[in-house]
């Protein structure tokens, strides 16, 4: 066979699959063009904090907001106030209060809905807090001389805390534009700059000052019309 | 989560870090004993939280002999509170610590900062 004859039929073989893919591009395209960018705006209400002295040593309340973005990324802020009062085993009584902030990302891991209204979601956050506690009636670690300072509590001691926590968690319609969430949090503290005399015993939104720590969020989302 | 000072020693005609042998160590205005006829090559010493300085009587025999020393350290203290389960502790920075003479010839400052993590802190000069 001549070559021109092998000339034809490599093209007649390349031609049609070059146009099968140049179709399956087109397709692709099409469909990442049909999520547009801004899919809204969530804002969230904790449940679970403004209730806290009922089940645990502290209470808060706070707010937060997520953008869905072509129904795969959520980057979300929390505002956020805490109070703690707790007393020791051995009397030493903390008291703690102060704001918190925030801030991350979440991916959509699988949705439901045009606009992500059912969600299961992973994400990363980062979060920082300045706040100020006090500590009493204090209690010291024993010496060989058997004599404690004279001083009994320490009034006033300010601190900040940076911190991550990685999160997964769901969101589900329940009606009209609310929706409810619950997200798992695995903590850690990333810094910790302690007040004069102490290490801080609670970091508001972040919970005691322990780490690695797990936690748990409950939300209601109200879904803004725009 | 001993707040304690440790002291090593170093003999000067020697020229390295020594031991002692037949110590014995309690502080004055205590009744009880740190070290009790002990072989030592440091000595851990708590400061009195109350007051702002300590005296502690170091005895050693030697070829028959019984030597005594006193050291007198000076400081400041702080409280520190640590957590809610393990209370509060009292550190303290060091000004000076001075022997009588008897046993240690002088006394060095390392580190004036007395807290709950153990480091050299003064070398007491043989």
């Amino acid at each position: 066979m001549s070559s021109s004859i092998y000339k034809t039929l490599f093209l007649c073989l390349i031609l049609p699959a070059t146009f099968s893919v140049s179709a399956a591009d087109k397709k692709k395209e099409e469909e990442v063009v049909k999520v547009p960018l801004y899919q809204g705006l969530q804002i969230g209400f904790d449940l679970v904090s403004p209730a806290g002295y009922l089940i645990s040593d502290s209470y808060g309340a706070s707010i937060k907001a997520d953008i869905n973005l072509w129904n795969k990324y959520f980057p979300t802020v929390e505002l956020g106030y805490a109070d703690f009062n707790k007393t020791s085993e051995d009397g030493i009584n903390c008291t703690s209060s102060g704001q918190y902030v925030k801030v991350g990302i979440n991916k959509a891991l699988s949705y439901g809905g045009n606009k992500a209204e059912n969600l299961f979601f992973a994400g990363i956050h980062y979060g920082f807090s300045t706040f100020s506690y006090n500590l009493d009636n204090l209690v010291y670690y024993p010496n060989y001389w058997g004599a404690n300072s004279d001083i009994n509590s320490l009034q006033d001691q300010k601190a900040t805390t940076g911190w991550i926590e990685l999160v997964a968690g769901v969101r589900v319609l329940v009606f009209g534009p609310i929706s409810l969430g619950w997200t798992a949090q695995y903590k850690s503290t990333l810094h910790v700059s302690n007040g004069e005399n102490s290490i801080p015993a609670y970091i508001p939104g972040y919970g005691e000052n322990f780490k690695p720590k797990l936690g748990m969020a409950f939300h209601l989302y109200y879904k803004l019309p725009f | 989560m001993d707040v304690k000072v440790y002291c090593s020693f170093y003999s000067q005609t020697l020229k390295k870090a020594v031991q002692i042998d037949s110590v014995t160590v309690w502080g004055v205005g205590s009744d009880s004993l740190i070290y009790s006829n002990e072989t030592v090559s440091e000595l851990a010493l708590e400061l009195n939280p109350k007051v702002q300085e300590t005296k502690y009587v170091v005895q050693a025999i030697a070829s028959g002999y019984l030597f005594k020393d006193t050291l007198t350290l000076k400081y400041t203290n702080q409280p520190w509170f640590q957590s809610m389960e393990c209370g509060c502790m009292v550190f303290s920075t060091l000004e000076s610590i001075v022997p009588t003479g008897t046993i240690f010839q002088s006394a060095t400052i390392l580190n004036p900062k007395i807290i709950n993590q153990k480091t050299k802190h003064v070398v007491l000069n043989i």
